[in-house]
């Protein structure tokens, strides 16, 4: 009972460092409900990640937590523009593709935004385990300009130019919004409503709150 | 079972180095850099006895680190590659002796850029700053944070005077006079 226990532990504790609930893919418009909007994206590294530029080593990964890095990004949602702890929920795209996810509309903050370069762990002594990473993380939040009675929204491609130390140098948020309706409408129909809406840099709660 | 602990400890740091495999540094290489700093760690809860550097554009499908030594928050190597490096680690022995001594280990690079950042191109010195530890206590529930904060003393003369004289009395580093050359003609620019 204890293994099992330490090994729920341990799966939660990979799944993005916390209990993350993560948005996939919508495949059809069907799985978008009435609370949420399938938010139409991109996002691309300037240059581009190579497959040899990440070093994924999950060990024993029987829940497949590596697929969640490589090639994606992670990108926290909150409804206020706030990163916490416990903020739990995320999507996940994929690099360098136009994406389609379901998110739930009061999700509407990105506050935490990361590609992860390397992971793994090594044993330090019988009851520790050190986790090394390094993580390319996107400046500031951004907001998802989410209405009530939107079903489809495109908010951009996310451009991030780079450096050797995983810093981002630049950030641009490009409209690309032809290539991402011929895209659209490839897989939801000919006659898919897709709004444009590009999303917008917002400082935090907390830079806002901080004495000036 | 102390002994087991500390050559543990003593292989982390060995394997954190990444300097296992690694081959003596060549006298003759002429691509070869010094670099130096220096790390104020009075408010930290242990010494500092390791530095790790970490190359940033290495073609190794694992990475690469270098290993820097320690002389009194000193650190320094004197046969740093071309590339693109960063601090990444460092750490030292903390704690009460007999009680609970044991390693600790900092993170200081895994998200971008941080203020030690160096590109190296042509050989030469190569001065990634002084810095000060600044303890932020989490309390009861929450892990201790920590930052570095670049400090304006000791200033990269007086770190250089102390790389010189390391160099000087270690004998390891006999050998390595192209970059006790360039440490003086450095030292001697800064006057």
């Amino acid at each position: 009972m204890k293994r099992l226990t330490a090994f729920l532990v341990l799966a939660a504790a990979l799944i993005g460092g916390g209990c993350a609930t993560v948005h996939h893919e919508a495949t059809s418009l069907d799985q978008v409900g009435a609370d949420t909007v399938l938010v139409v994206g991109r996002i691309e590294l300037v240059p581009p990640l190579s497959a040899e530029e990440q070093h994924i080593d999950m060990g024993l990964d029987p829940l497949g937590v590596k697929n969640y890095h490589v090639g994606r990004a992670i990108l926290f949602m909150s409804d206020r523009p706030l990163y916490q702890d416990h903020t739990s929920n995320a999507i996940n795209p994929p690099l360098e593709q136009t994406w389609f996810i379901a998110l739930p509309k009061v999700q509407r903050y990105m506050v935490r935004g990361s590609v992860t370069m390397s992971y793994s762990h090594r044993a330090v002594n019988r009851r520790q385990v050190a986790v090394d990473q390094d993580e390319l993380l996107f400046p500031g939040l951004l907001e998802f300009d989410l209405q009530a009675g939107d079903r489809s929204v495109y908010i951009g491609t996310l451009r991030l130019h780079r450096d050797e130390f995983h810093s981002v140098t630049r950030a641009e948020i490009v409209d690309d919004y032809p290539r991402a309706l011929k895209t659209y409408r490839e897989r939801f129909g000919a006659d898919a409503p897709l709004r444009r809406a590009l999303a917008k840099p917002v400082k935090s709660e907390a830079a806002l709150a901080a004495p000036r | 079972m102390n002994t087991i602990r500390m050559l543990a400890a003593a292989l982390l740091v060995v394997a954190l180095a990444g300097c296992a495999s690694a081959p003596p540094v060549d006298p003759k290489d002429e691509r070869l850099s010094l670099v130096y700093g220096h790390f104020d760690m009075k408010a930290a809860p242990s010494s500092l006895d390791w530095v790790s550097l970490k190359k940033y554009d290495s073609k190794k499908p694992k990475g690469e680190w270098y290993h820097l030594a320690v002389h009194d928050g000193v650190f320094l190597h004197v046969g740093i590659e071309p590339g693109s490096y960063q601090v990444d680690k460092f750490g030292g022995m903390g704690g009460i002796p007999l009680l609970t001594r044991r390693p600790f280990e900092y993170d200081f690079g895994g998200q971008g850029r941080n203020d030690t950042a160096i590109r190296i191109q042509t050989a030469g010195t190569y001065f990634l700053g002084s810095y000060t530890y600044v303890d932020h206590s989490g309390g009861l529930f929450q892990a201790d944070k920590f930052e570095l904060k670049p400090s304006a003393t000791p200033g990269e003369k007086d770190v250089l005077q102390r790389v010189i004289k390391v160099m000087e009395t270690e004998k390891d580093l006999a050998p390595y006079t192209r970059q006790l050359a360039m440490a003086k003609q450095r030292l001697a620019s800064l006057k």
